[in-house]
């Protein structure tokens, strides 16, 4: 008799639960963890940041969701290409009357020369004049310069908003996805570093780099006494700074990701296996179950980190193309200035292109952890064993 | 730090600007080559003495901890132990109608507690109250030798309570 209830029982469990497990499907999963999870924080700072460039279009979470389940592509990138045309045209533009200015000078600077060549012996007036010329150069270059680095600050602080609101985002997907432990050991080295990162760089190697250039203008300046080796000191030292926070960046994600990845697959592949066999008739619908959730957040996380990379390659995309605009036209300048023989103008603008080019570097750098920060972190938790 | 290193190298810039000037106006002759020495020593002093001021403020930090002692953690025992003290004190002031109290750590064990009230208490209770707060702070079952004074002046409030 009792033997009979708990078949009756078990039969209609069975009955009962297996139609709500196999009912849902991915999509209804999706959006509910969708609704579940708020992601609208998120959204609307991407939005804010992408504000500067009304061309480019970022998809919202859910949306990119929806996409990558239904095949889609979610992100068009001829729109970013288009846009990053546009803005090129507009850099060229602006930087090219710079440029214009600066061609203007050199050839006043050479005439000035010869004339005075001719004029007196000595060559001092010469000189006096090409003092003269190249300090209305270094102004102008310094200016520029200055709007670089204020780019290149907004641009990290930018960036660190948005880390500040994808991480614990990602990270609350990444529990719900299985991987507990990965999620607990990420999230404080994330903050940590991304942190450590953007303060270093925007309290360290910028300031040195900027100290370095300055330096070096001076001494095209005024070469009798010239501090060339000290700006290359400073220089040497931000570069080196922020080569070993890259290495101790990518030794220390490497690390924790598979320290965490190892522990979350032990971890769920022991609740799989104790609901298989302890939990008798149903425990197979269970962990069935526990995997359809699992694999819908994942699908989520991966949708937030979507969203992440694309508004971190947006962001760092337009400046990053001006600065190697700035670094080209600065370039193409020192080329140009050269063949008039005013030594001071052509070594001025040649430390112009070199300092867009160590200011390119360092941003493209700095992108580059963040960017990798949150691959690692996704194929991290994608590994875990279901 | 970088604001420092911004200064000395401002002094250094304005020191050759000034010594590219002097250069510029000086007559040619033995005067510019002894001048160009001058302005080249004043330039390595200037960029040398932070170096070295740093490394004597180095050198004197590290006297400094000396003289506190290394190793011993005794300094730090004591002053968790004060804390503690000053935390169950805090606790026991929390005690209803206990105006002040003064917790102090004897030999063996013994802690003294004076106690002023505003009203009398019943001691036994306020004793194993004063006993459990040393206990939650310092993680120890203590021992106490405590005193109970009543404080002259008569709470107001009790004043108003009786009248009303």
């Amino acid at each position: 008799m009792r033997r009979l209830w708990i078949w009756i029982a078990a039969v209609a469990m069975v009955w009962g639960f297996s139609p709500v497990v196999h009912a849902q499907t991915v999509d209804a999963l999706v959006s509910k963890q969708a609704q579940s999870v708020n992601t609208q924080a998120l959204d609307r700072q991407v939005s804010q940041l992408v504000n500067p460039y009304p061309q480019v279009h970022i998809p919202t979470v859910s949306q990119i969701a929806s996409d990558l389940l239904h095949r889609k592509n979610p992100f068009s990138l001829t729109e970013l290409v288009s846009a990053l045309t546009q803005a090129i045209a507009g850099d060229l533009e602006t930087e090219g009357r710079v440029l214009g200015v600066i061609f203007l000078l050199s050839v006043l600077a050479a005439i000035l020369s010869r004339l005075t060549e001719s004029i007196d012996g000595s060559g001092r007036i010469a000189e006096v004049s090409q003092m003269v010329v190249v300090s209305a150069l270094i102004l102008i270059a310094l200016h520029s310069f200055g709007l670089a680095l204020a780019m290149v600050n907004q641009l990290l602080t930018d960036v660190v908003h948005l880390m500040e609101s994808l991480i614990p985002l990602l990270v609350v997907l990444m529990a719900g996805s299985g991987a507990v432990a990965s999620a607990g050991i990420f999230h404080p080295v994330m903050m940590l570093t991304v942190n450590l990162v953007a303060m270093m760089t925007r309290s360290w190697v910028l300031p040195l780099v900027l100290l370095a250039t300055i330096i070096d203008l001076v001494g095209h300046w005024m070469p009798n006494f010239s501090l060339k080796n000290l700006a290359l000191l400073l220089r040497q030292t931000g570069l080196t700074l922020l080569g070993g926070l890259m290495t101790l960046f990518l030794g220390v994600m490497a690390v924790e990701g598979s320290a965490g990845s190892v522990a979350d697959g032990v971890t769920l592949r022991t609740g799989k296996f104790l609901a298989n066999t302890f939990v008798p008739v149903v425990g197979k619908a269970f962990s069935d179950a526990m995997e359809a959730v699992l694999g819908s957040s994942m699908l989520l996380k991966n949708a937030v980190s979507v969203v992440g990379a694309l508004t971190i390659i947006v962001l760092v995309a337009f400046p990053i193309l001006k600065l190697f605009v700035m670094m080209l036209l600065y370039r193409l300048g020192a080329a140009a200035t050269e063949p008039l023989g005013v030594s001071g103008v052509h070594r001025t603008l040649e430390t112009m292109a070199t300092a867009m080019g160590w200011l390119l570097a360092i941003t493209g750098s700095v992108a580059l952890m963040f960017f990798l920060m949150i691959t690692v972190v996704v194929t991290v938790s994608n590994g875990v064993g279901l | 730090m970088v604001a420092m290193i911004g200064h000395w190298v401002r002094s250094l810039i304005i020191i050759v600007l000034l010594g590219n000037l002097a250069d510029f106006i000086l007559p040619k002759g033995d005067l510019k080559k002894y001048a160009g020495l001058i302005i080249g020593l004043v330039l390595l002093l200037a960029m040398v003495s932070p170096v070295w001021s740093i490394i004597h403020q180095l050198g004197k930090s590290r006297s400094s901890s000396a003289w506190l002692g290394v190793g011993t953690g005794q300094n730090l025992s004591v002053l968790v132990h004060s804390e503690q003290i000053d935390q169950a004190e805090a606790m026991v002031l929390s005690y209803k109608n206990v105006e002040s109290c003064a917790i102090h750590a004897g030999p063996g064990g013994w802690y003294s507690a004076v106690v002023t009230v505003t009203a009398p208490v019943v001691k036994t209770t306020l004793s194993q109250y004063i006993k459990d707060a040393l206990a939650i702070t310092t993680g120890q079952t203590p021992r106490i030798q405590l005193s109970v004074r009543t404080s002259e002046k008569i709470q107001p409030s009790a004043v108003h309570r009786i009248h009303s």
